[in-house]
């Protein structure tokens, strides 16, 4: 299996406020986190975020079937408060993957992509998960750590959606290999506080990426909105597997977007478990 | 290491191969391709030895660079004939212990054709880099004491082949240096100054004295310009790495 990840700041940023990260210990995982631009010290947050969800891994209380977002948000606020960072810091979205005893478990807490290439013979679709809130606020894991902001975030929601409290989770396909075929997106409707959650078998899969929602902020000439498919066909052609694969296929990317004056408005953070 | 390398014929005058660590055996994001060109014709036996302690003494130095992992080094020495001693292979994996000597040998010095399959091969090998989406720039050092008598190709020849490789912008950027071992041999020197410039090198040195303090010298420039080389990649800057001061 092959591990990699990284991120990249947004035109005219300095400071990257998603993180990503992977690794092989205590088993094979990646890890994104997406930071709130609006909120303080998120940098630091979704770093502490990611990495508190990997000591969470290691730790006696983990249970594979079951990732427990709330020990790791209180976990890393005890950090967070530590290092006496804002109460908002650790407003970030968390997504993770792992895999144990052939069985890959994904969790997606907030918004994001989950991208998933079958291996050949099971499927000819690459798809993607993604999730809708309204206003583009995420349901951050932080909130659980905050019953005034839990509470304010279900009463904007509930003007919103009234009693349903629901938001959309939209899965969509690339074409097969033909290139004419596509199956339509699945939408879907989901309560805003469950996260997604799949469980895939590693024999079955070519690779599952995570991603922040930058990958939907590319926008070219005449305002043109690129689409999110094109961005994720285009960072998942790695022309092999070596090393740092994803890192080199971001910054070509980026580049050859770059010569079209098409560029990311969000930061943007990629992780992928990748089988050989 | 067998297993890992890669033997590609360049196309051109002459039977001209290079090997190269298998594209898909590097791991990094970004490679500085060091090359080395090293005149072995007969008349470098009196500091053949100080020669093969320069080139030792640049591996050494670059094996302790923060950048090792992302230097590539290819070597070949040249008389009559262009001799590679090794392919582009990581710094890591080169035994300084075991290192082959400079042995000269021959009866003539194919000066152009080495430095022109040099940069061929940095190309052809850059291209790959490039289209497997790595980044990679070069500096080459070509060490000669003497005057080309052999090649089929000239220094115009080398300027276009530069210039072709600049403009396919597979590289980030490419430099070379031409290290002239003249001994006070101001008509060698000339040749060899007068030959950097028509091939539009960036850099001429003259050894005047081929002891081992001044090749130890050269060792620690060339050492540094690699550093400088291997610093700059991916940062976007066009200051060359061989500035500084011999």
């Amino acid at each position: 299996m092959k591990l990699d990840s990284c991120f990249r700041s947004a035109i005219g940023k300095e400071i990257c406020q998603d993180y990503s990260l992977h690794g092989e210990s205590p088993f094979p995982f990646i890890i994104v986190s997406d930071g709130c631009s609006s909120s303080e010290q998120v940098d630091v947050g979704a770093r502490i975020l990611c990495h508190s969800a990997h000591k969470y891994l290691t730790s006696d209380i983990f249970e594979p079937d079951k990732f427990n977002g709330e020990e790791v948000i209180n976990y890393a606020k005890t950090i967070s408060q530590d290092m006496g960072l804002s109460d908002y810091a650790l407003d970030a979205t968390l997504l993770i993957a792992y895999c144990i005893n052939g069985v890959i478990r994904v969790f997606m807490f907030g918004d994001g992509y989950v991208i998933v290439k079958k291996k050949e013979d099971i499927g000819p679709y690459t798809w993607a998960t993604t999730r809708h809130y309204y206003g583009n606020a995420p349901y951050y894991l932080n909130y659980l750590t905050s019953p005034e902001r839990k509470a304010l975030y279900k009463d904007s929601l509930k003007h919103e959606t009234g009693d349903e409290l629901s938001i959309t989770e939209t899965i969509r396909y690339s074409e097969d290999e033909s290139g004419v075929n596509r199956p339509e997106p699945k939408i879907s409707t989901v309560v805003y506080d469950v996260p997604f959650s799949c469980g895939l078998l590693s024999d079955e899969v070519d690779f599952v990426m995570l991603a922040s929602d930058g990958i939907s902020s590319f926008f070219g000439p005449k305002n043109f909105h690129v689409p999110d498919f094109m961005i994720i066909n285009d960072i998942c052609s790695f022309k092999n597997s070596t090393g740092s694969f994803v890192k080199r296929r971001t910054t070509r990317m980026l580049e050859e977007w770059k010569k079209t004056m098409t560029f990311n408005y969000d930061d943007v953070a990629f992780a992928i478990m990748k089988m050989e | 290491m067998e297993d890992m390398m890669q033997s590609v014929a360049l196309i051109g005058p002459g039977n001209f191969t290079y090997s190269a660590i298998r594209i898909d055996k590097l791991e990094s994001t970004e490679y500085t391709l060091v090359h080395m060109v090293v005149d072995k014709s007969p008349s470098v036996f009196k500091f053949a030895k100080e020669l093969t302690d320069c080139q030792i003494e640049i591996i050494k130095s670059c094996q302790k660079s923060p950048r090792m992992d992302n230097l590539l080094l290819r070597n070949t020495q040249f008389n009559e004939n262009i001799e590679e001693i090794n392919g582009f292979i990581p710094l890591s994996s080169v035994d300084v212990n075991s290192y082959p000597p400079v042995n000269p040998s021959g009866w003539a010095t194919a000066l152009f054709d080495a430095t022109d399959t040099a940069i061929q091969s940095v190309d052809a090998y850059a291209k790959n880099l490039f289209d497997s989406d790595y980044k990679a720039n070069s500096v080459i050092f070509v060490v000669t004491d003497g005057m080309d008598n052999k090649s089929t190709r000239s220094a115009a020849s080398i300027k276009q082949r530069l210039e072709d490789v600049r403009k396919s912008e597979h590289l980030e950027s490419i430099e070379i240096a031409l290290v002239g071992v003249t001994n006070g041999d101001n008509r060698l020197k000339d040749y060899l100054q007068n030959l950097a410039t028509e091939a539009g090198m960036n850099k001429f040195i003259d050894i005047s004295d081929a002891n081992g303090k001044e090749l130890a010298k050269l060792a620690g420039w060339i050492s540094k310009s690699i550093s400088s080389s291997s610093t700059s990649l991916g940062k976007g800057t066009k200051s060359s790495s061989m500035q500084h001061a011999f």
